[in-house]
């Protein structure tokens, strides 16, 4: 059994001005599970993950992975510690190509030093074949490799999410988030999405917790499901009980008279 | 490239700039040469800046400042410190180089607590630092103050200006093709899409800062041993000015830009002498019609080869 | 006692040019380099103005004229510029209007010396000083008590503008949000224009009031009193009217502190030194807000 990539999030809680956007959110990931994160709009999906990577600090919570605590850490500290990203309005590096946006993943590893960067030394060249290599397999996996050298806002709007997969995908992560991936896909588009990444997950063996809005796509492939509502959460559980929750039938479609 | 042609390589360059810096001493006309080395010092100039203004995308308008305090450092070791090995060739090299330390450090101070502002207030920031530095030297009696420093060796010529030059840009181009270079160039791309990937964003900022300072500084020491005086007013606000023009004319994050940003600039008002009192107006109606019809710069981002190179190959 | 006076006068003419800056940057978040040579060139027109109306009227009288000349000199210089070098690039990166305006800047400035010479001018004394108040400690004259009194009523009246009328709604709105106050059928262009012609009547007031002080004008004589008014827009939250009115005072009553107690060649350190300081340590200003990224 993979033990890494076990996630706990407990009390976490941010306001802005007053409006408790998320309050007491609590959610377990198990090693290499999938996890869907859903709710209305404005729930608070999106502020979770920029609380969990560290683009926000929270006013109250605990973050743990495999028994290390990232209370407190900056983001880039958190996406080396194995956390990594996408985001829901794509966030490329647009002039640069997508190759290089991948690579750029790598870097936190330190392939070389800068010394081996300014003499070119024989390291500099097999570090960078190396890095290379290996992100041309990541763009294989999301089926980019034939636009490895394109430049990356040149690319189609479900590309550039697929390629927003494997650049987070660059920094090994132990715990993936996915903020809407399948945003702006035709439906099977989306459905294929789904399908490579339950693929990823067995591949890459990380564990997965995604947003969507998508209800029918999540109880798809989803092993377990949060639902958000105004900042908290009020269903946690199998796509089976989460379907049959009165709550999330209320928060989705509105209490009925 | 073996290590072979590199070293064979290397040796032909620096023997061609020997010859080419001796036969400027013999029959160029002093005019001429001194164009072509204020040209060598501003390639250095703009070369530096475009790591932080092109590469990382960070607004920095205190570049004379940096200068201006290489320029100091290595007047203070060979022209008022008594210490016979600096009174050397040899030794003024080094004063260069302690120049361009100091202007680092500089940069390392300055760039730390400043470096978390965005966009403008950077701006404004390494503006008020460039400007408090030239305050300070003009209040420094012992360094001339507001007269200016004459009686400094005029030690540094087209071979040691171009040479610098030569350096600053081989630095440039290998640093940022690497992952060092990609780390620095997603600063710019997208800051926030950096840091989820591992990037120390705060870091790579300062480290940029610092590289840039170091290379202003070598400039500024290289101008005092060229010139034989310097005073305050060479390191103002203008002077940055100027080199935030080379690096946005030629093209933001492009290197071969940057350098025909360089030239531009240097030679221009030159070549508008013909105008007299003019040329100056034209240059800067020329800077504003760049920036109205061609915001990228003259080069974009691009390098001066992708304009060679088959579509589909770039 | 006297540093305060002295300090007050300075600070109101920072202030006026200081709204200027921070009115575009409300509504259109750059920084209008060229607005400090638009003071310049305002001084110079006050001289020929000067010169003209010489004669024609009573000293006070002229005064105004003379002001209203110049504040309509910058209104329409000012108003050419924002057509011909800053609309077109309403879209483009911030960056490249920045470079737009300091070219605009070097421009106005290399123009100013070709046309009334590099050499400084004598700005015509329209107000014969009178001490109003003469004691050993104390020298307070006619001409700073102008200076102060004429801003405080501009000021007023800008914030009973920007605060009380339909324009200043609007252009609180651009400044929030620009394509959504255009949506809301705000005619943007419009209020942009009024935001330059208003900073600009400002900086036009301003130099008639600075050359009645400091009768030296010269073409670049807009470098360190825009980067000071600069300074006093930032220090006190850009964006912000109280700000730059508090910011330009305190600056010039920091001035006048420093000369008196330190020396006089530090003086133009001073407001940079300020500038890093609430920089480093209240980035958005003494009033200013801090806008947050959103993620």
């Amino acid at each position: 059994m993979n033990s890494v990539g076990h996630f706990k999030v407990q009390d976490l809680s941010i306001s802005f001005g007053g409006l408790k956007a998320v309050s007491k959110f609590n959610l377990e990931l198990k090693p290499m599970s999938l996890t869907g994160l859903i709710g209305p709009n404005g729930a608070g999906k999106t502020t979770v993950f920029n609380l969990v990577t560290g683009v926000y600090p929270p006013d109250n919570g605990t973050l743990d992975l495999d028994g290390s605590n990232l209370n407190g850490k900056e983001p880039c500290q958190i996406a080396k510690a194995g956390i990594a990203r996408t985001f829901q309005n794509i966030r490329l590096c647009g002039e640069m190509t997508v190759l290089e946006n991948v690579m750029l993943s790598y870097h936190m590893k330190k392939p070389y030093s800068l010394l081996d960067t300014l003499l070119r030394t024989p390291k500099f060249y097999a570090q960078e074949k190396k890095v290379t290599e290996e992100a041309m397999a990541l763009l294989k996996v999301m089926k980019l490799d034939s636009k490895a050298q394109s430049l990356s806002r040149s690319l189609s709007y479900g590309n550039q999410r697929r390629l927003e997969i494997a650049r987070a995908l660059g920094t090994s992560p132990r715990v993936l988030l996915l903020d809407e991936p399948a945003a702006g896909l035709n439906s099977q588009e989306k459905v294929e999405l789904m399908h490579t990444i339950a693929e990823i997950r067995d591949k890459f063996k990380v564990t997965v917790l995604l947003i969507e809005h998508d209800m029918k796509l999540v109880m798809g492939i989803c092993e377990r499901i949060t639902v958000l509502d105004h900042g908290e959460v009020i269903a946690e559980g199998l796509p089976k009980e989460i379907r049959e929750n009165k709550k999330v039938i209320e928060a989705y479609l509105g209490v009925s008279e | 490239m073996t290590k072979w042609t590199f070293w064979v390589g290397t040796f032909v360059a620096v023997a061609a700039l020997w010859g080419i810096n001796y036969s400027l001493e013999e029959y160029a006309n002093p005019y001429i040469v001194r164009v072509i080395i204020n040209c060598g010092i501003a390639l250095i100039l703009g070369l530096s800046l475009n790591l932080v203004n092109g590469c990382a995308g960070q607004f920095s308008l205190g570049h004379a400042g940096f200068m201006g305090i290489g320029a100091y450092t290595s007047i203070l070791l060979t022209t008022l410190s008594n210490i016979d090995f600096f009174q050397s060739p040899m030794g003024i090299g080094w004063a260069v180089v302690a120049g361009g330390g100091a202007a680092a450090l500089a940069g390392y101070l300055v760039g730390l607590p400043s470096l978390r502002l965005r966009g403008d207030y950077l701006a404004i920031v390494t503006l008020g630092f460039g400007e408090i530095i030239r305050i300070f030297f003009l209040n420094m009696e012992f360094i001339g103050g507001a007269r200016g420093m004459p009686g400094i060796p005029r030690e540094s010529n087209f071979f040691w200006v171009y040479l610098w030059a030569a350096v600053t840009f081989i630095f440039m181009y290998r640093l940022i093709r690497s992952s060092t270079g990609r780390a620095i160039l997603s600063i710019r791309e997208n800051e926030i899409a950096a840091e989820a990937m591992g990037i120390d964003v705060a870091r790579y900022k300062v480290v940029a800062f610092v590289i840039s300072s170091f290379f202003a500084g070598i400039a500024g020491g290289l101008f005092a041993h060229y010139q034989g005086f310097i005073d305050p007013s060479t390191f103002n606000f203008n002077r940055s000015v100027e080199v935030v023009i080379m690096v946005v004319m030629g093209g933001m994050g492009s290197f071969t830009g940057a350098a025909l940003g360089a030239l531009l600039v240097t030679l221009l008002p030159e070549l508008l002498r013909v105008f007299a009192e003019y040329r100056m107006v034209i240059f800067s109606a020329s800077l504003v019609a760049v920036m109205l019809w061609r915001p990228m710069g003259i080069m974009g981002h691009k390098e001066i080869w992708h304009f060679f190179k088959k579509k589909g190959e770039a | 006692m006297q540093n305060i006076i002295n300090g007050v006068a300075q600070g109101s003419v920072y202030a006026l040019v200081a709204l200027g800056y921070t009115m575009v940057y409300g509504v259109l978040q750059f920084i209008n380099f060229a607005h400090s040579d638009i003071f310049m060139i305002g001084a110079f027109v006050g001289i020929y103005a000067a010169k003209w109306t010489n004669g024609y009227f009573p000293p006070i009288v002229q005064v105004m004229v003379v002001t209203l000349c110049a504040m309509a000199f910058c209104v329409a210089l000012a108003l050419t510029i924002e057509r011909i070098a800053y609309r077109p690039l309403r879209t483009a990166p911030r960056l490249n209007v920045l470079i737009t305006a300091i070219g605009i800047s070097l421009l106005l400035e290399n123009g100013g010396q070709v046309i009334f010479g590099a050499d400084p001018r004598q700005f015509p004394s329209l107000l014969s000083t009178t001490s109003l108040l003469n004691s050993d400690e104390l020298v307070l004259n006619n001409i700073q008590l102008t200076v102060i009194l004429v801003s405080a009523l501009l000021m007023v009246i800008l914030h009973w503008v920007v605060h009380h009328t339909k324009l200043g709604t609007a252009m609180r709105a651009v400044s929030f949000d620009i394509e959504i106050a255009s949506l809301m059928g705000i005619p943007t262009n419009q209020v942009i224009v009024f935001t330059f012609a208003i900073g600009a009547s400002l900086a036009g007031c301003a130099s008639v009031l600075y050359g009645l002080s400091y009768p030296k004008i010269e073409p670049l004589l807009g470098v360190m009193i825009g980067l000071k008014a600069f300074v006093a827009a930032v220090f006190g939250g850009i964006g912000n009217i109280m700000g730059a009115a508090i910011g330009g005072i305190i600056l010039g009553l920091a001035e006048s502190f420093a000369v008196y107690y330190i020396s006089s060649s530090f003086r133009d350190a001073i407001a940079f030194g300020l500038l890093i300081l609430i920089l480093l340590f209240r980035p958005a200003g003494l009033l200013g807000t801090f806008r947050r990224e959103k993620v």
